[in-house]
């Protein structure tokens, strides 16, 4: 018998708290009491914002600071592929300050016509290309172009200094003697440089990125042993935004 | 040499970016002669005498030709001008624009720009049966046959319809009764600035049929018999960015063409505006939205497909205090439907003021008469509407009308953010007297506690369950293109349309200082609804409906 009241005391509870239980809510809309606290300050164009991107730029030769020979890469291979994290504080209207986050990973295929006129390349070499696994980052000053716009991106102008640690280094060739094929691969690149940095400029429209990098780094620690020679220092590609942007 | 080259790209990259689209406020209209009787339509002079508004007002004066000329000279490009605010919107580099601001009669110069939300969602472009269903519902949903029975058809009514292109307006047989009676009276296109409009963006079409369109005898819209001005202000394919001085100058040329009506379902939201610019008092188009309501025009917006995206809110000019606003209803489900944009406006007034169907069927070239959705759709049914009450009686004013087709509506006088005052009833101005004496359908008891409500016996019923997120065709799950992606789309094959308000119970909680705090909408499967703690909500309002019964508690 004491069992029971102290059962129906707790459904009674239980049945009186959850008054709403029994219904289903179609619809539940709360106000904000402030709409400039909506987001919170987050947004494209408040003065936190976030968002993910993806990067796909092709290397080029062309300038370089030092005088060693940019080897030409194989165009349309010689890429790279980023995905990172971008985080921008707004200064003010005109003036943001960025730092993205990111993966890389980079070919180089080598323009084997300008390479066997190098002393370490053997004309029995089909293909060779080196592949550079990174993380990394950037950071940047953000010049934006319309600063009245309301919660977007809009059109911007970033210009900054990239840097990574090339934490897988590879090289493969290919070659054929004869009718006979052979691939040769080495790992962990002694003489490669762990580091990269460089500069980058980038011009955005909402969704979409254009840029650019020189990377003002060397590929190789040595170069006298290895011929003097330097990867395209030089990337053009374009990036794109996930997200309300 | 090479860092020179850069910098120059830059250089050029930056000036060519800078270049801006600008509002040049002016001082005066000093001098200017000005004859509102050459220059107004006589139905314009008659409204403005019917809302004692001065028929030769500052805002209608034409701009200085002299400062017109100065401003040319220096600026890019001319893009137009509006009399209301006495303002050139022009492109201007930055030298220019500082050669502009140094002129002495030159009050202001504001940058703008901004990109348009289409109040449009996707369409089907397979009929299905059961559209006819739909057909039917959109206009029963307001009762319009009421307004049938009784000849209200919008006669004498003049709209105008602020769009983005209006093909097969000319050719099809969906609008023949309006052209075999000259009722389209003008047109112009804002963008061309001549007046072909009857290509482009087939939005204004549909917008069109959803105010006066008819086929094989079937109304899609109440107004068929009401007389026209279509305006061009908007591209859609051609370019993201809109402007919004081609809706300031084509509401301003509604207005001097005599519309009585204005129909807009346009948008402006992120691309150029924040959520707390939502106020009516900070867009340049709310405030002509409110202007041309104090000329006498009845402005009726959609709220727009926000509801579901990271605005969420309504834009600009459906902020504005004086523009009716109209959301979206589900007709499957008689709610607010997910895309629709919700209330209030940044201050926290009352929008949207009311809402019809969010899904309906409308015509639009290629796909003829077919299911298509978005709150750009609930606006016209509305201004058919409000076209059919006019006509009841044109002693009316603009604002008069206004409230009136809110005390009209299903959920009047309870309110909230997502249906406004609900849809709007024929039967309140066709027959006044009925439903007065309906009883009560459920009571609310009061203790020293709580607050119990009680669904009475002879009104509990029990809804169907609503499903939502339901698609019936694997086709609409692969074909869909994401963005458009709505939660609660429905197919018409899907069962009866369902009443407005019918069976759910609606609250709200509104706060001492006047607006919601919460609202909330229950579906009913016990008598005892709900029931309210006192201690915990003193000071605050409570409203409750279901079923044409309105109750409100202050609790203290």
């Amino acid at each position: 018998m004491r069992i029971v009241p102290k059962h129906s005391i707790l459904f009674i509870l239980i049945i009186s708290c959850t008054s709403l239980a029994a219904q289903t809510v179609l619809i539940k809309q709360t106000v904000p009491e402030n709409f400039e606290d909506k987001d919170e300050g987050h947004g494209p164009n408040r003065a936190h914002f976030s968002y993910p991107y993806f990067a796909l730029g092709v290397h080029t030769d062309g300038y370089s600071h030092e005088n060693d020979t940019i080897i030409s890469p194989v165009y349309g291979r010689s890429m790279e592929m980023r995905f990172g994290s971008r985080t921008r504080l707004k200064l003010n209207r005109f003036l943001g300050f960025g730092i993205d986050y990111e993966l890389g990973y980079s070919a180089h295929f080598i323009n084997l016509k300008d390479a066997y006129a190098l002393a370490n390349f053997s004309p029995d070499v089909k293909k060779a290309r080196y592949q550079i696994y990174t993380i990394g980052g950037a950071s940047y000053f953000q010049f934006n172009f319309e600063p009245k716009r309301g919660n977007q991106l809009g059109s911007y102008l970033d210009i900054g200094v990239f840097g990574g640690y090339n934490f897988g280094r590879k090289y493969s060739q290919t070659l054929k003697i004869g009718k006979e094929k052979s691939v040769y691969k080495l790992k962990k690149l002694q003489d490669f440089e762990k580091l990269n940095y460089g500069a980058i400029i980038r011009f955005g429209q909402r969704v979409w990125a254009i840029y650019a990098k020189y990377r003002y780094s060397n590929s190789f620690k040595n170069k006298t042993t290895t011929g003097n020679y330097e990867l395209p220092r030089l990337t053009f590609g374009f990036e794109y935004f996930f997200g309300k942007t | 040499m090479r860092i020179v080259l850069v910098l120059f790209s830059f250089l050029l990259f930056n000036a060519y970016f800078s270049q801006e689209k600008y509002w040049v406020y002016l001082t005066d209209k000093d001098g200017v002669e000005f004859n509102p009787h050459n220059y107004f339509d006589q139905k314009a002079i008659n409204r403005r005498i019917k809302n004692n508004v001065p028929l030769n007002h500052f805002t209608d004066r034409p701009l200085r030709t002299d400062y017109q000329d100065k401003i040319s000279h220096i600026a890019e490009f001319i893009c137009g001008h509006t009399r209301w605010f006495n303002a050139i919107a022009c492109k201007l580099t930055p030298q220019q624009l500082i050669e502009i601001q140094n002129l002495a009669f030159v009050k202001e110069v504001l940058a703008m720009s901004t990109r348009t939300v289409f109040a449009e969602g996707n369409d089907y472009k397979e009929l299905h049966k059961g559209e006819q269903g739909l057909l039917e519902g959109q206009i029963a949903s307001m009762q319009g046959k009421e307004f049938t029975k009784k000849g209200l058809t919008g006669k004498g009514i003049r709209i105008c319809i602020i769009d983005a292109g209006f093909p097969d307006v000319n050719t099809s047989s969906i609008y023949q009764h309006i052209r075999d009676n000259n009722r389209i009276i003008k047109t112009w296109d804002f963008k061309k600035n001549k007046p072909d409009i009857y290509k482009y963006s087939s939005h204004g079409s549909t917008v069109l049929s959803c105010i006066a369109g008819k086929t094989d005898g079937v109304f899609i819209g109440l107004a068929i018999d009401s007389e026209f001005l279509l305006a061009r202000t908007e591209r859609i394919l051609y370019e993201g960015d809109a402007e919004e001085e081609d809706w300031l100058m084509a509401i301003e040329w509604a207005d001097k063409n005599g519309a009585d009506i204005v129909n807009s379902s346009l948008g402006y939201t992120s691309a150029r505006h924040f959520v707390e610019d939502m106020d009516g008092k900070t867009c340049i188009i709310s405030k002509a939205g409110n202007l041309a309501a104090r000329k006498g025009i009845l402005v009726i917006n959609a709220a727009g497909n926000e509801g579901a995206g990271n605005w969420k809110y309504i834009g600009a000019p459906a902020d504005a205090d004086s523009v009716l606003s109209v959301g979206g209803i589900n007709p499957w489900t008689g709610l607010h439907t997910s895309f629709s944009s919700y209330g209030p406006t940044a201050d926290h007034r009352l929008k949207p003021n009311l809402s019809a169907f969010g899904h309906v069927m409308g015509y639009s070239p290629g796909t003829g008469v077919h299911e298509t959705q978005g709150t750009s759709f609930s606006s016209p049914l509305v201004a058919g509407f409000a076209a059919c009450v006019w006509q009841s009686d044109t002693t009316l004013t603009n604002m008069e009308l206004f409230k009136k087709l809110e005390e009209s509506a299903n959920l009047h006088p309870y309110f909230d953010y997502a249906h406004g005052y609900g849809v709007p009833q024929a039967t309140y101005f066709t027959d006044p007297l009925n439903g007065t004496e309906e009883s009560e359908t459920f009571t609310l008891d009061e203790s020293e506690s709580f607050i119990q409500i009680t669904i009475k016996d002879e009104h509990f019923t029990i809804e169907d369950k609503i499903v939502f997120d339901y698609f019936p065709y694997t086709f609409n799950k692969l074909n869909r293109i994401p963005w458009l992606h709505f939660q609660d789309t429905y197919s018409t094959l899907d069962s009866n349309i369902k009443k407005s308000g019918a069976g759910y119970f609606y609250y709200h909680i509104e706060n001492d200082a006047g607006y919601l705090d919460e609202y909330l909408v229950l579906s009913v499967y016990e008598k005892n609804i709900l029931r309210i703690r006192k201690s915990e909500n003193i000071g605050k309002t409570y409203r409750f409906h279901y079923k044409g019964t309105s109750k409100k508690i202050t609790l203290e």
